[in-house]
């Protein structure tokens, strides 16, 4: 953080606020107590214009003190001291000075003697208002700060829940769906009801999630179903879909919607990149400390894809290791054209 | 009559058009493909006046179906197809359907058909072709060709080099050579940079096929390829190559 008071019209004003401190202090000694008038106004210059540098490099002792707010205990015993020596600074120089020049003027330089104290204090008092100031300015600024911080904060945590919504309804998806769907009101009304069902359950409970990070596997492999049962009959034969899930993993906890990727490249790998067709097979094996799901489906291994590997695969993978660390939760097989995923959820509570 | 072959992946879509297309008597279907290699033989095969076309489809996609065309029918895209290539299609020969569409749409698209069909001038799809390919963002995998009456796909890490041969490029690979309709310039634009460099202005060659740089005189070089084949390098070429290999 800069200066507050240098580079603006801090500087100005706070070098008019010393002026007048240095006019009032020439006007107490010249008046009041009757000093002559050079005197006056070497006295009301040395101390004041030393003090007024000084408080300006103040600053740094605030800048470079981290203190907690509200942490009154620490604040008293660092500027305390600091402002001791602060003025201390001032005053030693100061009266070194007026001694060598006035050492002739008994009268002075026992005034001199006698108003120490009294300097000392107007120091004190002056030094404690410039630290009052420095931490006014210091508090406001943080809050500015703060509060730009936290507005980038919620524009970041937005983006991420829209790209994660963009990321679970794929618009392809959608939009071949609706078509299927106005294709089947002329050649089959019946299934066209159906569809569209199906396709608001599945847009309901996607939009639904996101809110719980975790859902049992109950839920969603429903979820996963809907989406299948849709894309059957987009596809027709080329889609079949097999699972074996046994009863007790049915509460085993899944971060929701993780299924989802998976299920849609093995679509892609096995619908687009084949001409015979897919036959998707869904399982599930749980412990106690671990819940495990395969999805497989046949692929050509001499097929090329269009494009490089997918980045479902990947998404689910970070994903992974944001919610449990880093570690092995996905493995990949291929073997005898039939493409394995692996997906290892842990569990922390007893769901069996 | 127009006759016309329907080429989607789903069933749906094509009852769809299928049912859209009875409101007209000049229009006669005449095959209904499921994929693009189907199409292919299809169209080889009839000859059609039209087509609808799907573009996400198994093994190859529209697209590259239509590269391997020579004399291309007139085409309307049907498809749920992402946003940025419409405008792909807005600025050429072809009308799309982005699905899910209406009667009234069909209309249209089948009224401008017609229009054109009048004018009986060949199909140029460059332009089409062009605008797709700046608008993939992701550089592709493979490309298509045609071998004969069939289709090769040839994933990018089996060609070591292509030479262009008339209007033809000349693609070599680990199993041959094939030959491909493209012009250099979409070639190089569809190809991953960091794998393939345009060595030459007849040339472009796999990154990671080369064995060395030989120096043939004082400012000319050639690559030789870990198969010993040799391919001359340009000048401006030499600068790319120092870009990619970092030498």
């Amino acid at each position: 953080m800069r200066h507050p008071l240098i580079g603006n019209l801090g500087l100005l004003i706070y070098l008019i606020v010393w002026n007048v401190i240095i006019v009032a202090h020439f006007l107490v000694l010249y008046k009041y107590y009757e000093l002559p008038l050079d005197t006056s106004i070497t006295d009301a210059l040395t101390f004041n214009v030393m003090l007024c540098g000084v408080g300006l490099s103040y600053w740094n002792v605030v800048k470079y003190t981290h203190v907690k707010e509200g942490d009154w205990q620490n604040l008293f015993s660092i500027h305390l001291p600091a402002s001791l020596v602060a003025v201390g600074i001032c005053m030693w120089p100061s009266s070194i000075i007026l001694h060598l020049v006035y050492n002739q003027d008994v009268d002075y330089i026992s005034f001199l003697e006698k108003a120490a104290v009294w300097r000392w204090v107007e120091g004190l008092l002056i030094i404690w208002v410039i630290i009052l100031i420095y931490y006014l300015i210091k508090y406001y600024d943080d809050l500015q700060e703060k509060s730009k911080n936290e507005a980038q904060l919620k524009q970041l945590v937005k983006e991420a829940e829209l790209d994660m919504l963009k990321a679970q309804i794929n618009p392809h998806f959608i939009f071949n769906s609706l078509n299927s769907i106005s294709s089947l009101t002329i050649t089959n009304p019946e299934n066209a009801q159906e569809m569209i069902v199906n396709l608001s359950q599945f847009l309901r409970s996607s939009l639904g999630k996101g809110k719980e990070e975790l859902d049992t596997l109950k839920d969603e492999l429903e979820h996963i179903m809907l989406y299948l049962d849709i894309e059957k009959v987009r596809f027709g034969d080329r889609l079949k879909v097999s699972q074996n899930i046994p009863d007790k993993c049915a509460m085993a906890k899944v971060p929701n919607l993780i299924l989802q990727p998976l299920v849609e490249n093995a679509i892609k790998y096995g619908i687009y990149e084949t001409l015979r067709g897919v036959e998707l097979n869904i399982t599930a094996n749980c412990k106690l400390e671990n819940l495990e799901i395969r999805i497989s489906n046949p692929y050509d291994p001499q097929g090329i894809p269009q494009k490089g590997a997918g980045i479902g695969l990947k998404n689910v993978e970070s994903r992974m290791s944001i919610l449990y660390g880093k570690g092995q939760w996905i493995r990949i097989e291929r073997e005898n054209g039939i493409f394995t995923v692996t997906l290892v959820i842990p569990q922390f509570e007893n769901y069996i | 009559m127009i006759r016309t072959i329907i080429i989607d992946d789903e069933q749906p879509a094509r009852d769809l058009i299928q049912a859209y297309l009875k409101d007209y008597a000049d229009i006669q279907v005449i095959a209904e493909c499921s994929n693009g290699f189907e199409g292919f033989k299809a169209i080889q095969e009839h000859q059609p006046d039209l087509i609808f076309l799907d573009i996400q489809m198994p093994k190859i996609t529209g697209f590259e179906m239509i590269e391997l065309l020579e004399n291309p029918p007139a085409i309307i895209f049907s498809t749920a197809f992402d946003q940025y290539a419409l405008q792909a299609f807005e600025k050429n020969a072809c009308d799309y359907l982005l699905k899910p569409y209406n009667r009234k749409r069909m209309q249209e698209a089948l009224e401008k058909v017609r229009a054109k069909l009048k004018i009986e001038a060949p199909q140029d799809l460059d332009p089409l072709l062009d605008s797709y390919t700046e608008a993939q963002s992701d550089n592709i995998n493979r490309l298509v060709v045609k071998n004969g009456p069939n289709i090769k796909v040839i994933g990018l890490h089996d060609i070591k080099y292509i030479q262009a041969d008339d209007d033809y490029m000349a693609i070599f690979t680990n199993d041959g050579k094939y030959l491909k309709q493209i012009t250099m310039k979409r070639l190089e634009q569809q190809l991953p940079p960091a794998r393939f460099v345009r060595a030459h202005r007849s040339y472009i060659v796999a990154v990671e096929g080369i064995s060395k740089l030989e120096q043939l005189d004082k400012e000319s070089y050639q690559i030789r390829l870990k198969t010993e084949e040799a391919i001359p390098v340009s000048k401006s070429g030499y600068q790319k190559l120092k870009g990619v290999l970092q030498f």
